[in-house]
């Protein structure tokens, strides 16, 4: 059982809910970016996040030259 | 325009100086401690150059292209699909640079206060809470922002309490190393300022535009000061140890007690800086929700607020499994990161328009 993942999914079933009466009047663009970003959080939680690398391990090893010449000794 | 609410120059300039410093005060006197040793009270002088330059960046592509932002100009001048590309590099940016805010304001509330409170409820209490201000608009931040930066800024004066612990003899040698440990000690400050170009985000909504730069400059010499004064007070108060601690702020606090009554006066500061820490994280929400809109044209941005708050809560969480990882990422990460975005790519842009602005008039 992930707690954080059905806490997730809650949320998003409850944005979902409250946001989308009021979206069914607008143009497609936004229903379909409203959509598009709750599926990607919603699927980003079934993760173990914190111990998946990311953005930080990523940009570390993209700068890691620069990182070299400017920070480290 | 997504934006309809208005905000004065007055209003801009007090909510730009928690944007930056609000975990600057955190992570800033640590990071630069570390390289510069005992002259690091002077690396905050050297923000100047990169925080002038981000605020007459986001001045003059605002002259260029009025009433637009960020995300929607890119696309003018670099064109439709360098441009949106471009673009969502920095949507994505923001959206990770949130998300990294959010979670050093957690750490720092668990680390210190609420032990066995799990993270994600600190920072999904939080970003809530910036969500309903973000759906209030600029107005709203501005708003809360002239409320809430008074009480940020005031635990500053409550450490001059602390003169009689203070040894001046801490600040020699000057200099002692000769000037690349400052520079080096210097990238973090400077990073952080940088962030001011965020205001390019609420110039178009002023209602005085023409004193935009002067509140913007007024915040940047007041943002210089606080960061040098913290910096002379705690290496007055710890001297090189400064390097060593995690929050110099907060032990500088724990370290106050008059007459033994008034002790514990951490508890204050904590209450504090969570105001501080909302508008920051207030700021780089609105931020990130209203690219999100101009880049994908959307008629409306409220009802992508949530959302995009999950988003967030993804991205603080992302990769950061303790402590260490975070620290990582403020010291060698962000330095580099942020005025990648906020600096570099601002200057470029601007050289391109006023690129494109000559050849225009040539052919004409």
């Amino acid at each position: 059982m992930n707690w954080v993942f059905w806490g997730a999914t809650v949320t998003v079933l409850l944005i979902f809910c409250i946001e989308w009466p009021k979206l069914k009047q607008k143009p497609f663009q936004d229903r379909a970016t409203f959509v598009t970003i709750l599926l990607v959080s919603w699927v980003m939680f079934y993760f173990d996040l914190p111990h998946t690398p990311g953005p930080t391990q990523l940009l570390h090893n993209l700068y890691e030259p620069l990182i070299r010449v400017l920070l480290e000794p | 325009m997504l934006e309809k609410g208005q905000i004065s120059s007055f209003q801009l300039g007090i909510l730009l100086y928690p944007t930056v410093l609000a975990t600057g005060f955190l992570i800033l006197p640590a990071s630069s401690a570390y390289y510069a040793r005992n002259d690091f009270w002077m690396t905050g002088l050297f923000t100047i150059v990169s925080g002038y330059l981000s605020i007459a960046s986001a001045v003059q592509l605002h002259k260029i292209y009025p009433k637009k932002t960020i995300a929607e100009y890119m696309e003018q001048i670099l064109g439709k699909i360098l441009g949106k590309l471009v673009a969502l590099f920095f949507i994505l940016d923001m959206l990770f640079s949130t998300g990294a805010i959010a979670r050093q304001y957690a750490e720092f509330v668990k680390g210190n206060f609420l032990f066995n409170t799990p993270i994600l409820l600190i920072i999904g209490l939080m970003l809530l809470l910036a969500a309903f201000a973000v759906l209030g608009g600029a107005e709203m931040i501005a708003r809360s922002a002239v409320i809430l930066t008074p009480i940020f800024i005031s635990p500053i004066f409550f450490l001059l309490l602390l003169i009689p612990d203070m040894h001046i003899k801490n600040i020699f040698p000057i200099l002692g190393h000769g000037i690349t440990p400052v520079l080096k000690g210097a990238i973090g400050p400077q990073a952080w300022v940088s962030q001011l170009f965020l205001m390019s985000f609420f110039l178009p909504c002023l209602k005085d535009p023409q004193k935009g730069k002067k509140w913007a400059l007024l915040s940047l010499a007041a943002i210089i000061a606080s960061m040098v004064f913290i910096n002379l007070i705690t290496l007055f108060l710890f001297g090189v140890d400064v390097g060593n601690k995690t929050y110099p702020m907060l032990t500088a606090f724990r370290y106050l007690s008059i007459a033994d009554f008034f002790e514990n006066l951490e508890a204050l500061l904590l209450a504090m800086w969570i105001a501080g820490n909302f508008v920051k994280i207030a700021v780089f929400y609105y931020v990130s929700t209203y690219s999100i809109g101009q880049w994908m044209k959307l008629s409306d941005v409220r009802p992508i607020v949530f959302p995009v708050g999950l988003l967030i809560l993804v991205f603080s969480l992302w990769g950061f499994p303790n402590y260490l990882t975070l620290g990582l990422q403020g010291r060698l990460v962000a330095p580099i990161d942020i005025p990648m975005y906020m600096l570099l790519l601002p200057l470029i842009l601007l050289l391109v328009a006023s690129f494109r602005k000559k050849m225009a008039k040539s052919t004409h």
